[in-house]
């Protein structure tokens, strides 16, 4: 460990600012919406950032490689905790998803994504020499079809998906025999009828019907895309100031802490202050992809190219979501959004990226990656 | 374990996230057009949007017509008013807050804790309507302790200076300041301020959250006020001397009126018991009503002078003609008709004199019953006035192909045919005053706020009923009544020639079919029979004591008459050592002591020169035929137009019309109903 601490000179400090700023303005948009509406929101994310940047720092001393074969004790655990969450689960706005530790709530749904990654990059790359076949993907599939319908139960679709997300990714940049592709392409087509009629349930189906038309549900299920809407376009281009936006002081926008925290900045600060946080974004994914051009193994790369993806699946889906071009699934938006767990885990994950980036000079730099 | 990865799979890997990355750019591209256009393209309209969910106007309860009786006195005033406003989460000493609201206001501690603090709310009106000195003492309490989160508005409240003083006609407003019952509820869209409105922020529950502007001392608009054609001095008289004959003769309820019968104006409308509208909630809501407008109840034999007055106008009996009265009893038909003192023969003058159902039966005969009914029709009996005061009743007045023999008869003599207090004064006036029906008139000018006439409600004949000679013949014959041969020697001034008709009716038992034993006790008179400057009616409803009106409702009608004549410096001599005493009220001393410090509006804040007026500016009414209240509100809203929406759906009517031309601030109605 000390010996790494040496390594600590390697760290990308350009990704960590870029984090850090987007950190900070996340807490004082919720202090803003604090003076508005009440709560500790401020104070317990600040608390958060203090935790998870402890994590941020011993992961990144550890050496990813720790993980190849403790992966699946990790994801046994989180397992046991989801399957906890059922009996003895917090529940909040009609979903279980919490674990209460006294001092604070743990979303056991949130580690997962990342446990998930931990495991399915091992095995994938265990098995990264030979083309893999059906066999050999259904390991992989129903490790994380389990964790999966546990999360979708409680119910939050949001992180399901980004759990298949996840297995998807990894069957696009890993060897794939031919049949698995094309069996894979018509089962897609025929599947979707089938996730229409049973796997979403009315409320999702609610949701999307409200996505394609707002205005018929304005009051109801579109309430809270279209209130976010109002609050992104009364910003105008330089917002009404630092703690002055009226639908966030009237609590028009519900989950205006977590998933919807843009619009509190969008209203305050307007169209400059949106470009500045999503160019942070694009300048944060655009240094993530490039340190995976240094992952010198195959479970360095994977674990990586997961990593990135989720972090884009989730920065993508919420902005979509906000200005409602995308139904509302509840993604949070990464180091921006109210959310202990979230928080602590995209560190941890951003942790795992700086690890293999401090590492970089253990092998030899290969020019034939990217 | 740290294999390198395979270089051709790299090849393969590099070539797929590029492919992965463009996709990626394509959708950031993508959310940043949208963003740019939800921020410039589409801005405008989510900016008008989202105001219309968050900024609100609300009407400023500034000020408000005062309503005045025909002399001037004020009948209904606005008075200024502190609202004590608390933002709990600015206040500092919450411990120390709580005590003194909860002293101050003899509270519970743990009441108002709850009250300000239980719902994390960012505002809250403590307490509305307070006096002002009350507010400048709860200010200094709460500045002495430097006590942060409180803050005082002014408001004005309407107040009722002569308390229960013609209470059913002046009405009431409820809370925020909207008529709700009278004048107050029919004018309402005049009296109200229409202007300027005050720019609230409201949160999602539509609850005020904040302020937009702190001071509204410069506010702008118009109002209008209103004088009745009430006389109070007169009022007074009616309600008291009311109020002694119904407690007096165990009576459920009185009512009275007093109308010129010259020009329709009515004088005085009063009914016991009644309320004080400055304190509404704290009687039943049926003592709101006005009973004069909305009872319906038999008239019995003061209906026979309209009978009798057809038979005059068709000439086919004169007051001379005599009529054989079956000594009490005659049948008709499977029936048998009554009098209740047995005549024999009568002349037409005698059976009025005397009250006799039977002869007015037998006068009526001689009458086509289709011009019978047309008079009544004429009368104005089973329709509403037009009149712009809420409650009116029409009455009940039978279809003419169910009118067989037996109910002539019996509507001849008030029995069978049901009608209000204001139309029998009105018909009955109109044969006293030489023939003409007036429109009856209870708000006689409306005027603006610099007290210029707007409208002037003048006298109008509705249709001429008889001529004046047949109405001569008539007053001489209800002159008679009030003497010691008729039915109401009790009504008799001594010096004074007056003239009227007693009513004594059976009342329709609800429960069962057919008539109980309970009465309504009526009186009619009029003074002087020369030239009548007053009608008087007086209504008894279930006198315990006795059930004719010449006992229950005739002394009601003589004090008020000796009052009015007292009042009138017309009494003579005689009456002037009469015990009833003129008793006139002090109008204005409440007025004063509301006024006491200086005048009204200067204490309001707001002088006269202050309210500007509107520039009031014609506009065409927009079309909003066929449009959904959201839609009409806009333009409503951009044409500076005050609106009352009833029903709901899409709008089918709006008064005015389309393009019609009105005034800017001026009140629209529309009406809507479900189409779908």
């Amino acid at each position: 460990m000390l010996n790494n601490l040496k390594l600590l000179k390697n760290t990308h400090w350009f990704l960590v600012i870029i984090t850090y700023i987007i950190l900070i303005i996340g807490v004082l948009n919720l202090y803003s919406l604090q003076l508005n509406q009440g709560g500790n929101f401020y104070i317990m994310q600040s608390f958060w950032v203090l935790i998870s940047s402890i994590i941020f720092i011993l992961i990144t001393l550890i050496d990813y490689r720790l993980f190849f074969e403790s992966s699946i004790i990790l994801y046994i655990i989180n397992i046991l905790m989801l399957f906890a969450v059922f009996l003895f689960g917090v529940t909040r706005n009609a979903s279980t998803r919490w674990l209460n530790f006294g001092l604070f709530l743990y979303q056991p749904s949130e580690s997962m994504k990342l446990v998930l990654a931990l495991v399915l990059a091992a095995y994938f790359a265990k098995n990264s020499k030979e083309s893999l076949g059906f066999k050999k993907l259904a390991y992989p599939f129903f490790l994380t079809l389990l964790p999966a319908v546990l999360i979708k139960i409680q119910p939050d679709l949001g992180s399901a998906v980004i759990l298949f997300i996840e297995f998807g990714v990894l069957m696009f940049f890993a060897k794939i025999k031919r049949s698995v592709w094309l069996t894979l392409i018509i089962l897609f087509i025929v599947l979707i009828p089938v996730m229409w009629f049973f796997v979403l349930n009315d409320y999702h189906k609610k949701r999307f019907d409200a996505f394609l038309n707002p205005e018929k549900f304005a009051k109801t299920t579109a309430y809270q895309t279209i209130q976010a809407k109002f609050a992104i376009g009364s910003g105008k281009t330089y917002g009404k100031g630092f703690t002055k936006g009226p639908i966030s002081k009237g609590k028009f926008v519900p989950e205006q802490e977590t998933d919807f925290a843009f619009s509190v900045l969008a209203e305050e600060f307007g169209f400059l202050g949106s470009v500045i946080l999503i160019s942070l974004y694009i300048i944060f994914l655009f240094l993530l992809i490039s340190i995976l051009k240094y992952a010198f193994d195959p479970f360095g790369f994977y674990l990586g190219i997961i990593i990135v993806s989720y972090f884009t699946f989730q920065i993508l889906m919420n902005l979509l979501m906000v200005t409602g071009l995308f139904p509302v699934i509840g993604v949070p938006l990464p180091f921006f959004s109210y959310g202990g767990t979230n928080l602590l885990i995209s560190m941890a994950s951003l942790g795992i990226i700086m690890s293999l980036y401090i590492r970089r000079y253990f092998f030899d730099y290969n020019p034939e990656a990217l | 374990m740290s294999k390198k990865i395979d270089p051709l799979l790299w090849r393969s890997i590099r070539l797929r996230l590029t492919f992965v990355l463009l996709g990626v750019l394509l959708i950031f591209i993508y959310v940043s057009y949208k963003i740019f256009s939800v921020y410039f393209i589409e801005s405008e309209e989510y900016i008008r949007d989202a105001n219309r969910f968050h900024n609100s106007n609300i009407k400023i309860n500034i000020k408000r017509g005062t309503i005045y009786d025909v002399n001037g006195k004020k009948l209904a005033i606005s008075i200024p008013a502190k609202t004590l406003y608390a933002r709990p989460r600015a206040i500092n000493h919450k411990d120390k807050a709580v005590k003194i609201l909860a002293s101050f206001f003899k509270l519970d501690y743990s009441a108002v804790f709850r009250k300000l603090f239980s719902k994390n709310r960012r505002f809250l009106y403590f307490k509305r309507m307070m006096s002002e000195e009350d507010a400048k003492k709860l200010d200094k309490i709460l500045k002495n302790n430097k006590i942060t989160g409180f803050g005082f508005e002014t408001e004005s409240k309407r107040v009722y200076p002569q308390q229960r003083l013609a209470a059913q006609l002046i009405g009431f407003v409820g809370a925020d300041s909207k008529g709700l019952y009278g004048v107050e509820k029919a004018l309402d869209l005049k009296l109200k301020f229409k202007g300027e409105k005050r720019g609230v922020l409201k949160n999602a529950k539509h609850k005020i959250i904040e302020f937009k502007n702190k001071d509204f001392s410069d506010i702008m608009g118009v109002y209008n006020e209103v004088t009745l054609t009430v006389n109070s001095f007169i009022q007074y008289f009616v309600e008291e001397e009311l109020q002694k004959g119904v407690e007096e003769f165990g009576v459920k309820r009185g009512v009275a009126i007093v109308m010129n019968p010259n020009t329709g104006e009515i004088v005085a409308a009063a009914q016991y018991p009644t309320f004080n509208p400055n304190k509404y909630k704290e009687y039943p809501s049926k003592l709101w009503k006005p009973q004069y407008l909305s009872m319906v109840y038999e008239p019995g034999s003061t209906f026979k002078t309209f009978s009798i007055a057809l038979a005059l106008k068709k000439g086919v009996v004169t007051p001379s003609t005599l009529f054989d009265c079956e000594h009490g009893s005659m049948k008709l038909g499977r029936f048998i008709i009554h009098d209740s003192h047995p005549h024999d023969m009568l002349t037409v003058k005698d059976i009025l004199v005397k009250s006799s159902n039977i002869g007015v039966a037998k006068i009526i005969e001689k009458v086509d019953s289709k011009e019978f009914y047309n008079f009544i029709h004429d009368l104005h009996f089973g329709q509403r006035y037009k009149l712009n005061v809420p409650g009116q009743e029409r009455g009940l007045v039978k279809k003419l192909k169910r009118w067989r023999k037996v109910e002539v008869a019996n509507i001849s003599f008030g029995q069978g045919i049901g009608v209000t207090p204001l139309q029998l004064i009105s018909a009955f006036s109109a044969i006293i005053n030489g023939g003409n029906l007036m429109k009856p008139i209870f708000i006689k000018k409306i005027l603006d706020e610099d007290g210029n006439i707007i409208k002037e409600n003048k006298p109008r004949i509705l249709k001429k009923i008889i001529s004046a000679d047949v109405s001569k013949q008539l007053k001489n014959m209800l002159k008679a009544v009030v003497s010691n041969e008729g039915t109401a020697p009790r009504a008799a001034i001594y010096g004074i020639e007056v003239g009227g008709k007693t009513g004594t009716a059976q009342k329709i038992d609800p429960t069962k079919r057919g008539y109980s034993d309970k009465r309504i006790a009526s009186f009619i008179g009029f003074f002087p029979i020369k030239k009548p400057e007053y009608v008087i009616l007086v209504i008894m409803d279930e006198p315990t004591i006795s059930s004719y009106g010449g006992v229950v409702a005739a002394p009601v009608f003589k004090n008020i008459a000796t009052r009015i004549l007292k009042y009138e410096h017309k009494a003579p001599k005689s009456l002037e050592l009469d015990d009833l005493n003129l008793n006139l009220p002090d109008l204005d001393k409440n007025i004063k002591l509301l006024e006491s410090v200086r005048d009204i509006e200067k204490r309001l804040g707001i002088n006269k020169s202050k309210i500007k007026k509107m520039e009031t500016d014609k506009i065409k009414m927009p079309n909003l035929i066929g449009l959904n209240i959201r839609n009409a509100l806009s333009i409503l809203e951009k044409n500076n137009l005050d609106f009352e929406i009833k029903g709901k759906g899409t709008i089918y009517k709006t008064i005015p019309q389309e393009a019609v031309e009105i005034n800017k601030f001026e009140s629209v109605k529309i009406f809507m109903k479900e189409i779908y």
